[in-house]
């Protein structure tokens, strides 16, 4: 019997050890004395096509490989343009619709077997030319790609390009023989010259381009990996036309002129960026704005970059254990979970002393980014009564909001731009804009003679139930539907709150399905155009006015201002269609957040850029420092 | 061989009249304490779950920011949650949620296994072939895995919209349905074998041989004599749905936003703990754990009570 009970023990002893065991065994990740930066990111990557990209965490992702013509200054605010493959701004003619872009020569993509391999087994690369911006244009504008967001900023503007978009529908899409199609709008004048022909003026241009969405793409690429497979031995064999397809999808099949290129990529789990051989033209601002030079900001000043050789990119999709992570100092950088907020920021916004003796540095930014709950203008009920929107909005107390949801991080929207864009305080405070119980009331009672008027109210002549739909089914989004339940049934107004995952939320904003929804923008650019486009009426169509948001006056504006070449004019214009938006409401505005960032003193030259991605290779890490203070 | 004359005396005497199973299984009950607490704690839960709704009819506007995430006071026995509302109201109407829901999931798991295990058992051949094949096809599929598929179908469809029926299948009574059709599995194979059992005793046979149809013979001979088992799997069962419910409620399918449950408050918690706010979660679990805990040792007793073969 004893025996027995021993053989029982070792096993069930066996049988917990067993997986610790095996987690030992896995091989961890080996950077020899390479120097690491270890971050965590919260949310899947959707895409490593440049021209697919369609949210924040793949723009993150991807601006650490891909590159275009311009991109922003990293110290300087407000945010400047700089070139980045460009040599210089761009010549532009002067009825503003030619615009010539000069390359700087030399250039490298990374190397890449689509370029040839060398006797040594190694990889070739080659020059960036002319004609891979054009390629890179034609892709956003392929029919059989997925570009919802690079198109929107392209439709009608280029000559041809639309043409071409629309022959494009013509060919399979595993024939690549569209993309020699010419385009008219679109000349490589020779290997370091690009001209662009635009269809009428867009000042935007050049902040449209500096998105890594418009990056180069060498034809190699699509010849070597979208076209051909491996065969037997060193040969490579043509994949059937039938079973292409045109997306990026394979680390392999990353080619970019980026400080990194991407080595190691598990969905969901990890991304590891190693630095590009071929990466020579970046280097560390030598300006920045006044404070920089004292904040350290300027000690790598004029120095190369990058100064990281890897980025190893951890998929933690719960903030929890992602904070815990970089507690226990595994990562670099991390944000701070609303439920510890306040365990970790003193009431006066700064960082507790605790954690500044634990070696931990807060850094503050405002992010160009409006939340909002938006009213579907097609809805019967929410389209036909301004007041009853009006009275929403009154009644929505956003203070109490930030404080109870955001722990005070953000700050109230008061018109649909943000705080830092010059046009937001020409427009002004939108009058419903704010917290006011009496005037709300006021304004039911006259929704509920303009619905009354459209036969709206239901049996008893009460206001029909209201359904909210929020992208996500965490607890997050659950306290979000009861705080909004809160904010409007002392109205009187029944609320339903629907919880959606975030696909499917999309689904239902695109099909016109939801009354009132969770949504916002983060800029892509600093220009009002970029928040104002949302309310286009020809763009409910193209699916980004998802408010369905229709005023003849409103984008006779739009088509007037885009075309402006003059900024001090342009928002003075944008002013005027803010306050049409302030009238008619078609959202509800709530925050525009404030983001907490906290580092160790190890990381060096961390600053948030408000726009642009693929900013980390800025930063140095001391890792002498790193291995005294604990990290890894 | 003799003859004798009926005796006078045993005659005069009164027949003493047996207990019947259900007097008998009462009577068992009775003298049970520790069933007779069980009892009394799932009626106090039934009491405060129809009690709560009057004590608390206007809790989800009770917020009140200034009194957020307070521990454990005199003012607020089970502190406060996020948005300042009293834990202890929530612990109570979550009662509600968690009662309605075992006692409607179970109504329709057990009648629907009650019917389905009768009528494969008595008639056999392809309707138990049927039978079989379903629970059997249902029983190979995780059943969290097809409760939360079930879930995910149901949501967004509204049943007989604008009528006083209305069913909100996205909410508590899409709850209700899937927990219905996926857990009368074990009743109906139990009712099954029990039928299989009956049909073939003796008292059926002279049922059937005095010419009573099918029907009278299910309803009046077979059914009655399986009722003590659907209400053991009523009981028992009632432990799965409010187990099921925490679970789905914790996934975010569970009841409506705003609908106070023991599933949602656990999952609020789960952020909470990290910060050392544990008093919702303590008040969540420690109510069902108690619920939970009575109603087994109810359901165990009963089955002792009126199962026949487990009497000593």
């Amino acid at each position: 019997m004893g025996k027995f009970y021993a053989i029982a023990g070792l096993l069930v002893l066996a049988l917990v050890l067993a997986p610790v065991g095996f987690l030992a065994l896995r091989k961890k990740a080996d950077y020899g004395d390479r120097t690491v930066l270890y971050q965590t990111y919260s949310a899947k990557v959707k895409s490593i096509d440049p021209a697919t990209c369609g949210d924040t965490t793949s723009a993150s992702m991807q601006g650490q490989v891909y590159e275009s013509l311009y991109t922003y200054h990293y110290l300087k605010r407000p945010v400047e343009i700089i070139p980045q493959l460009a040599a210089e701004m761009p010549e532009i003619s002067e009825d503003s619709r030619i615009y010539t872009f000069r390359l700087k020569p030399n250039i490298h993509y990374a190397p890449n077997p689509c370029f040839g391999i060398k006797p040594d087994g190694s990889f070739r690369t080659r020059t960036v030319r002319a004609d891979d911006f054009a390629l890179g244009l034609k892709r956003v504008a392929d029919f059989h790609l997925q570009t919802p967001l690079a198109w929107s900023f392209l439709s009608e503007r280029i000559v041809g390009l639309d043409e071409y978009r629309a022959r494009c529908e013509a060919y399979r899409e595993g024939d690549f023989s569209r993309y020699d199609m010419e385009v008219e709008g679109l000349e490589a004048v020779d290997d370091l010259t690009l001209r662009i022909h635009l269809k009428a003026p867009f000042p935007q241009l050049i902040y449209v381009l500096a998105m890594q969405t418009y990056a180069p793409v060498p034809r190699e690429l699509i010849d070597y990996h979208l076209a051909t497979e491996p065969g037997p031995g060193d040969e490579r064999r043509p994949i059937p036309i039938s079973r292409r397809t045109a997306q990026i999808t394979q680390v392999e099949q990353i080619v970019g002129t980026g400080p990194y290129q991407l080595t190691h990529w598990q969905q969901g789990a990890l991304m590891v960026f190693e630095r590009n051989p071929e990466y020579r033209h970046g280097f560390y601002p030598t300006e920045g704005e006044p404070g920089d030079a004292e904040a350290g900001l300027l000690d790598d000043a004029g120095k190369p970059l990058p100064f990281v050789d890897v980025l190893h990119y951890e998929c933690i999709l719960e903030d929890m254990p992602a904070w815990l992570r970089f507690l226990s100092r595994q990562t670099d950088v991390s944000g701070i979970p609303r439920d510890v907020f306040d365990t970790v920021i003193t009431p006066d916004r700064d960082l507790l002393d605790k954690w500044a003796k634990q070696g931990l540095r807060l850094s503050k930014f405002t992010d160009p980014t409006v939340f909002w709950l938006a009213f579907n203008m097609d809805d019967p009920v929410m389209g036909a009564s301004k007041s009853l929107r009006h009275a929403m909005c009154l009644a929505f107390n956003v203070e109490d909001l930030i404080e109870v949801l955001y722990n005070g991080r953000g700050r109230r929207a008061v018109n649909v731009l943000p705080s830092s864009f010059p046009a937001h305080p020409i427009a002004g405070p939108g009058p419903y804009y704010r917290y006011d119980m009496e005037e709300a009331r006021r304004q039911l009672d006259q929704a509920r003679s303009e619905l009354a008027a459209v036969g709206r109210l239901d049996a008893n002549d009460q206001f029909p139930l209201l359904t909210v739909d929020l992208g996500g089914r965490d607890e997050t989004s659950r306290r979000m539907g009861e705080f909004i339940r809160q904010q409007f049934e002392p109205l009187g107004l029944r609320v339903r709150i629907e919880l959606n995952d975030w696909p499917t939320l999309q689904q239902k904003v695109h099909n016109k399905q939801c009354q009132l929804y969770a949504m916002g923008w983060h800029a892509d650019y600093p220009d009002a155009e970029n928040f104002l486009q949302l309310y286009y009426g020809p763009n409910i169509e193209k699916g980004t006015n998802n408010s369905n948001y229709r005023n003849p006056e409103f984008d006779a504006l739009y088509d007037q201002v885009t075309v402006m070449p003059d900024e001090h004019d342009r928002n003075e214009v944008y002013a005027r269609m803010v306050h049409m938006l302030n009238e008619d409401c078609p959202v509800l505005l709530l925050v525009e957040p404030m983001y907490y960032v906290l580092t160790y003193d190890w990381v060096k030259g961390y600053k948030r850029h408000p726009f642009a991605y693929g900013m980390t290779k800025h930063l140095r890490i001391d890792t002498q420092l790193r291995r005294e203070m604990g990290g890894r | 061989m003799t003859t004798t004359a009926p005796n006078p005396a045993i005659l005069a005497a009164p027949v003493q009249q047996g207990r019947s199973l259900w007097g008998d299984a009462f009577r068992r009950l009775r003298r049970d304490p520790a069933a007779v607490a069980c009892f009394l704690v799932i009626g106090a839960y039934v009491a405060l779950a129809v009690g709560a709704v009057y004590w608390y009819p206007d809790f989800l506007e009770t917020q009140n920011y200034s009194e957020r995430n307070l521990p454990p006071s005199a003012d607020h026995w089970f502190g406060t949650d996020v948005f300042g509302r009293d834990v202890l109201a929530k612990t109570l109407l979550g009662a509600r949620v968690s009662m309605t829901v075992g006692f409607m999931a179970n109504a329709i798991a057990v009648p629907l296994g009650l019917a389905l295990g009768v009528l494969g058992g008595y008639f056999g051949k392809w309707i138990d072939d049927l039978v079989v094949w379903l629970y059997t096809t249902l029983a190979s599929i995780p059943g969290i895995i097809l409760l939360i598929a079930l879930k995910y179908a149901f949501q967004g469809i509204i049943l007989f919209e604008g009528t006083f029926i209305e069913l909100n299948l996205s909410g508590i009574h899409g709850l209700y349905i899937a927990l219905g059709v996926l857990s009368w599995i074990g009743t109906c194979r139990i009712i099954r074998a029990e039928t299989l059992k009956l049909k073939s005793l003796d008292y059926v046979t002279a049922a059937r041989a005095s010419g009573q149809g099918r029907v009278r013979i299910l309803v009046r001979h077979i059914v009655p004599n399986l009722l003590h088992l659907a209400i053991i799997n009523f009981t028992l069962g009632f432990v799965g749905a409010i187990s099921a419910e925490v679970i789905l409620s914790f996934l975010g399918l569970g009841v409506e936003v705003g609908t106070p449950s023991w599933g949602t408050m656990i999952n609020a918690a789960r952020l909470d703990l990290v910060v050392g706010r544990w008093w919702e979660a303590v008040a969540a679990c420690a109510a069902m754990f108690v619920i939970v805990l009575a109603l087994n040792i109810f359901g165990d007793r009963l089955r002792d009570a009126l199962d026949p073969k487990l009497r000593i």
